[in-house]
Parts: C-alpha cells; sequence; structure tokens
C-alpha cells in the first residue's frame, strides 16, 4: 500500500478593474457574405477521376429520397426522414439543419413538412410538438422507459432513438398500422430529449487521427488551472477510441452510416441487417408485427452490395457509397475577414486559446498516412475539437448513456463550419453563439471556470472578437 | 361435506374481487407494446436540469473516512478535511457551481468560487481550489517541483512567468509562482500533500 501523493493547485484568475461598457457583443450570425464554404470533395479526390465519380454517387445517393416499394425501396416501417441529405443540407450537402429565412435558403424545417409532400400520411401520423418550421431537425431518445403505470421509470434507462413517423396508410405499406411513441405523455413527464444533426464535412480526416495522436494532445492539455479533464469513449468492438456522435458513441463513418440508414430512415443494411422496431417494442413487447416486416418486398438486408454491378459505384451499397461521400468532404473553409475584420478575428482567436476554450476545441490534429486519398494524409484537420468526451454538468445532460459517456458527457463539439451553422448544442436549444456558450457553466460541468472567465474577465470588446472568431470558421 | 368447501370459497372470491379493484384503480392501458407508449393521465414529471444517469464514476466509496473531493464552502473558508486544508475568501465570495467528479486521471476540482452576485465590493474573478493525484496524473511529474515546472515549461504564446518558481515554507513543502496572460494574473501555490494513511484508494 503505497500512501497517496496530491499537488493541490489552488489558483486564482481575477482582474480587479473592469473597463468601461462600450457596446454590447452580439453574434454576427450565419456568415452569407462569403458564399457557401463547405460541401466540396477533397483536391485529391478532384484530381482523380475514379474517386470523383465515387465521391459523385455517394453524393447522389446521399441525397436521394427513399420510398417503401419502388425504386429506391426499403424506407420503415418507422422512420424519422426519408433522405440523409433532407436532415444534413446547410449549408450544403453534409451538413446540419436547415432553415428557410436563413442563408443560403435551403428551405424549412423537412421534418414538419412530411404530411404535405406526402411522405407519411396526415390520417394516420401527427407531427410531433417538438418538429417546427422554423426549429432544427430532431431525433428524440426517451431518458427511460414507462413502467407499467405508464410513468418514467428512473431505474430502467432507455435512451434509444423513437423514431418519429410510420409508413402506416402510405400507398406503399400494405396492411402495415403502427402507433407513433407517446411524445406528448413523454414530454408531459419531462422523459425527453433531442439531438440535432452533427455536420460530416472533414469527417475522414477525423476518421483518419491516430489514438496516439489523441492520447498525446489529451496529456498536453492535462497540466491545466481550468479544472478541465476529459477522457475517451471507446467502441466495444476492438477498443479502440470511437469519435462520431455528440457522444463519440461511433468508430467510424461506415458504421454511422449503416446506422442512420436503418435508425433514421428504417433501411436495413450489411452492418444493420434487421428492420428497427422501437426500444420498447425490441425489449418488452413482440418486435415489429408479420405485415410490417419484408414491405419493400426484397427481403433482408434491404440494402446490399451488388455483385451484378459494372463499376464501383454500381457494385458498392448504398451504406458504402454514403461513407465514400463523407469521407471525401473536405473541411470547411474559414473566413480572414469576415465578420468583424482580420484583426479582430486573429485577436478572437488568440483568446480563444488565451482563456481555456481551446483547451477542450483543440484548434487542429494531424491525421495519419491515408491509403484513401492523399488529402486524408498527414493533413491538419482544423477540427477545433479534442473528440474527448467531457462532463459538461446537469444543464446540459440528456441522462442519455452511449458507450462509455455518462448523462452528462459529450463529445467537444468540433466547431470547425460553426460560421454557417443555425442551432447549436446537442439537441439545437440555442441559435444564438452566446446562448451556447453560457450553457457551458453548469454544475457539474468542466468548463464552468472557463465560462467564468469569458463572461467575467473579458471586455465586451473581446468577446465580440471572439464571436467574430466563431463565425469566421 | 358442503359446508367446508363453502366456507373455503368464500375468502378465494373475495380476493378476487379485491384483485379486480386493484387493476381498475390503475384503469390505465397497462402498455402492451413496450415502454415506448404511455397514456397516463397523471403525469409524474422527472426533475429538470439534473443528471439521473451517470455512467461510469471514478470516486472511492468510502462514507466513513474523508474523501478528496469532499470539502466543503461555509463562513467564508473553504474547509477540506481530507487535505487538512482550510482555504479563507474575502467576503462575500462563494460557489455558485460545484465541479466536475474527479477524473480518471486524478483529477479533482474542489472548489470552483466567485464573487457573490450580490457582492458590489471585490473585482471579478474565479477562484479553482484543484488537486491532481500524482498516482494517476498524466503529467510526467512525480512530485509538486516537477509538476509545476512541466506547466510554466509548456505556457502557450499568450501566457508569461511573471514571478519565477520559489520555494516557500508551510508545514508541507510549497512552491509558489506566478503566471501571467494578458487578461489575468494566476499566481499559483502548488503544495504537495500526502494525506494521513488510510485505506489506500488506489488498492
Ligand atoms: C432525421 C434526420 C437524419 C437523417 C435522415 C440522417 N441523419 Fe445523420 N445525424 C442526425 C442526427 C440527429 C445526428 C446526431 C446523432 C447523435 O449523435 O445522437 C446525426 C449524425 C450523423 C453522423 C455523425 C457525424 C459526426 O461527426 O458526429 C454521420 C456520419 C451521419 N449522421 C450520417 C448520416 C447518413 C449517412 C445518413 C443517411 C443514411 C444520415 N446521417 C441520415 C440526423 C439525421
Ligand atoms: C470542458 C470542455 C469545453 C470547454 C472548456 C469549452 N467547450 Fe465548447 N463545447 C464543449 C462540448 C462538450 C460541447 C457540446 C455540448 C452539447 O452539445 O451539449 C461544446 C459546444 C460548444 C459550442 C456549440 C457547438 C455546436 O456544435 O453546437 C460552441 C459555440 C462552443 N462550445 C464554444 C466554446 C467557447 C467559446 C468556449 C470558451 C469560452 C468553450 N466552448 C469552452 C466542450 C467545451
Amino acid at each position: 500500500m503505497k500512501p497517496a501523493k496530491f499537488v493541490l493547485l489552488p489558483a486564482v484568475l481575477a482582474l480587479s478593474l473592469l473597463p468601461e461598457m462600450v457596446f454590447a457583443q452580439t453574434d454576427p450570425g450565419v456568415r452569407s457574405d462569403t458564399g457557401v464554404n463547405a460541401g466540396q470533395p477533397l483536391a485529391s479526390v478532384t484530381h482523380n477521376a475514379n474517386d470523383l465519380a465515387f465521391f459523385q454517387s455517394g453524393l447522389a445517393q446521399f441525397s436521394e429520397h427513399q420510398t417503401v416499394t419502388g425504386d429506391n425501396p426499403g424506407l420503415g416501417p418507422r422512420f424519422n426522414m426519408d433522405s440523409c441529405g433532407a436532415c444534413h443540407s446547410q449549408p450544403a450537402p453534409g451538413g446540419t439543419s436547415p432553415a428557410s429565412a436563413i442563408f443560403p435558403n435551403v428551405g424549412p424545417n423537412p421534418q414538419s413538412q412530411v404530411i404535405a409532400n406526402v411522405i407519411v400520411n396526415g390520417a394516420t401520423n401527427t407531427i410531433p410538438y417538438f418538429v417546427l418550421a422554423n426549429g432544427p431537425v430532431r431525433e428524440a431518445r426517451f431518458p427511460f422507459f414507462f413502467d407499467q403505470f405508464g410513468f418514467p421509470n428512473p431505474n430502467a434507462p432507455n435512451g434509444g432513438v423513437e423514431d418519429l413517423f410510420t409508413v402506416s396508410g402510405r400507398a406503399d405499406a400494405g396492411a402495415c398500422s403502427l402507433r407513433q411513441p407517446s411524445f406528448n405523455a413523454a414530454r408531459a413527464t419531462n422523459n425527453i430529449i433531442f439531438r440535432i444533426p452533427t455536420p460530416v464535412f472533414g469527417a475522414g480526416l477525423m476518421a483518419n487521427i491516430d489514438d496516439s495522436t489523441l492520447l498525446a494532445n489529451r496529456g498536453a492539455q492535462a497540466n491545466n488551472n481550468l479544472g478541465i479533464s476529459g477522457t475517451f469513449n471507446h467502441n466495444g468492438n476492438d477498443g479502440t477510441i470511437s469519435r462520431f456522435g455528440w457522444k463519440a458513441q461511433n468508430k467510424s463513418l461506415m458504421i454511422f452510416a449503416g446506422e442512420a440508414y436503418n435508425v433514421e430512415m428504417g433501411i436495413s443494411n450489411e452492418l444493420f441487417t434487421q428492420d428497427r422496431p422501437l426500444p420498447g417494442e425490441d425489449q418488452f413487447g413482440s418486435g415489429l408485427l408479420a405485415n410490417c416486416l419484408n414491405l419493400a418486398g426484397t427481403g433482408y438486408p434491404e440494402d446490399i452490395t451488388h455483385s451484378d454491378g459494372t463499376s464501383a459505384s454500381t457494385v458498392t451499397s448504398d451504406v458504402g457509397l454514403f461513407n465514400a461521400f463523407m469521407q471525401f468532404l473536405d473541411q470547411p473553409t474559414p473566413s480572414t475577414t469576415s465578420p468583424g475584420g482580420a484583426a479582430s478575428i486573429a485577436n478572437g482567436r488568440r483568446l480563444f486559446s488565451a482563456i481555456g476554450c481551446a483547451l477542450c476545441h483543440t484548434p487542429s490534429l494531424t491525421t495519419q498516412p491515408s491509403k484513401l486519398t492523399s488529402g486524408l494524409g498527414n493533413a491538419i484537420a482544423n477540427l477545433f475539437s479534442d473528440i474527448e468526451i467531457h462532463h459538461m454538468g446537469a444543464r446540459l445532460a440528456d441522462n442519455v448513456s452511449q458507450g462509455g459517456a455518462g448523462g452528462d458527457q459529450f463529445r467537444t463539439a468540433p466547431l470547425w463550419g460553426l460560421g454557417q451553422r443555425i442551432f447549436f448544442l446537442h439537441d439545437g436549444r440555442c441559435s444564438d453563439l452566446l446562448c451556447a456558450i453560457e450553457a457551458h457553466e453548469s454544475n457539474g460541468g468542466e468548463a464552468t471556470t472557463v465560462e467564468a472567465v469569458f463572461d467575467q474577465l473579458l471586455t465586451p470588446s473581446q468577446q465580440q472578437d471572439i464571436l467574430n472568431f466563431l463565425r469566421s470558421l | 361435506m358442503h359446508t367446508p368447501l363453502l366456507r373455503s370459497l368464500r375468502p378465494l372470491a373475495l380476493s378476487a374481487i379485491l384483485l379486480a379493484l386493484t387493476q381498475t384503480a390503475g384503469s390505465w392501458p397497462a402498455p402492451q407494446d413496450g415502454g415506448d407508449f404511455s397514456q397516463s393521465p397523471q403525469a409524474r414529471p422527472l426533475p429538470t436540469d439534473a443528471l439521473m444517469v451517470k455512467g461510469a464514476w471514478a470516486s472511492a466509496s468510502d462514507s466513513v473516512t474523508p474523501l478528496p473531493e469532499g470539502g466543503s464552502l461555509a463562513d467564508n473558508a473553504y474547509t477540506n478535511q481530507y487535505f487538512a486544508l482550510i482555504y479563507v475568501l474575502p467576503p462575500g465570495w462563494t460557489q455558485k457551481y460545484y465541479g466536475p467528479p474527479p477524473s480518471d486521471s486524478g483529477y479533482y476540482v474542489l472548489a470552483q468560487i466567485r464573487p457573490a452576485a450580490t457582492n458590489k465590493v471585490t473585482g471579478r474573478g474565479t477562484i479553482l481550489i484543484a488537486a491532481q493525484d500524482l498516482f494517476f496524473t498524466l503529467v510526467p511529474a512525480a512530485n509538486a517541483f516537477e509538476f509545476i515546472n512541466y506547466a510554466e515549461g509548456k505556457l502557450q504564446a499568450d501566457y508569461k512567468v511573471e514571478r519565477a518558481l520559489t520555494p516557500v515554507s508551510l508545514m508541507v513543502a510549497a512552491f509558489f509562482s506566478a503566471i501571467g496572460c494578458a487578461l489575468c494574473h494566476t499566481p499559483s501555490l502548488t503544495a504537495q500533500i500526502q494525506p494521513y494513511p488510510r485505506a489506500d484508494h488506489h488498492r
């Protein structure tokens, strides 16, 4: 037995005089004067005809709308939307939630239009209360199962995705009749949380950072005087660091594509081979009813690799094409001058590091060599994330545990492309950067001291520099 | 003959009625489709802004001896029994938010202190009291001197050392240094502490 040996680290961060408030700092809003600065393939992909063709087939597949039967079959029986590109569209395919009135005017929340666009039948489905035309695309989860009396049971954690819509009543869905989950009851009992889409620009770079690089970065941030110490989420299959999703719960883009195809769109595939019931139907019920199975009439899995294909893109499964599209997407291009001018952005970048935001939002990490395309290898990913999960405290906690991440642990949100994003934080609760920053302080959160420094020690004009910097990304 | 049988039937019938009654009392249908459906008219909401699913939580579970993270703030002082520490504060400072749980690399946020909203006298600022268990640290340091020396060597461009590392004598060996940046001064007193021997929480 060795006695514990501690170092005690009291730190005082103080400023005795606060300069006069000259103006109030404001979020400059979605950057619109520099065109759309994301959504292009890597330059090395553009220069290789085969890779470019593969990327473009992936883009087409990502944007395609699926139906229950027909040319693009497999939708449902439960689903959140009928196309990857519907949810991932701002400011370009691969991005996040759109909004009709905001640059580049992609359109209203597509989930609010599913009845009007005849994707679901309005006689059998209603639009859930949290889906608003001018709000973000949302995925819903119930942190806890309901008990036999209809109350959420804190001893029965759920956390799985509750698909919003059913194919019931669609002309191509036969006799399959399913109810939507009890969203109103979940709301009344505070047993519902949301997730908004994360953008996938630069995702291939993120996939190609070696664990050793991530661990070294963690070690380099360890000696801070700001109360921060993250950890990593690991996947259960090979035990390496997982990195995708709000809690870094998924290992690879291929796995995410397979999961999203099944969970978001109800299309089984070679990674996730069964049609997916709701979490409760799977755990306590009898699964999906027989007349809701094999609705496409093709057998399972609904998406497969085609042995009769004649080119890379006709052989590859849809999931493989989604993967190709996402891994070849370049990172967003930041602006050096907009908003607020070069001096303000440069100062904001400096302050962002100086006050400790960069202890979690690591400005850049270098990738390992890539066999896929040269642009992914030994490249600098300006992701502004350490890919660690951090305790964010009770205010942001969603009480969903995924892999090693507990109810209040989230992956440091990568900030690349932030300047052209509309909704922030895992549930899209903010559309103003100050709201997102403010949410960083909370009981049990690691970012509380850094947020307090932002709030209390920076002058309004220094805060404005940070906001300009963030919107330049 | 008949009578004994009737007698034993009566209590049975009674319990059957009771059972039926309990079922009607909770008359909303049991969710036959599993836990994704509820028609309960009597909503009993879960608390808001509360962490209910903790996940892995690095902490000792000993409830008898003091824990490193078990300090408290009262009467203008932060007190921690485990470290035998009393940290006296200027009046009007308070802990608005408590810190995160101990990390798996042995880092403890003990207190995060700032001027109370009502405090108009002192300047703005925050005081963070933290501790690092050197057994688990990711920092290549075996003692307080190496620890603080390493920190100074890794300073970002924005920071500069305002006062060089100097040993000061306390009950325990301690080192003082001051680091400044564009907007703050971070005097830090780093003391190495060996708490009294106890059932070792490193196993
Ligand atoms: C209903 C809207 C919706 C649809 C349709 C959708 N997604 Fe997503 N996507 C999300 C949400 C929400 C998240 C965040 C999920 C989480 O972490 O909880 C996400 C996250 C992702 C991520 C993780 C990126 C990162 O770095 O965190 C990838 C990759 C992804 N989606 C790919 C796809 C693909 C491929 C498709 C089509 C098969 C698709 N998505 C369809 C909503 C959607
Ligand atoms: C302890 C680590 C940590 C620190 C320090 C930190 N952040 Fe974050 N940040 C996160 C995490 C984790 C999220 C995602 C939280 C969520 O969605 O619930 C996030 C989200 C954000 C978002 C929203 C991004 C999105 O995709 O919606 C912004 C903007 C942001 N941080 C800015 C900052 C700024 C500015 C600072 C410094 C004042 C800062 N952060 C300090 C961990 C941190």
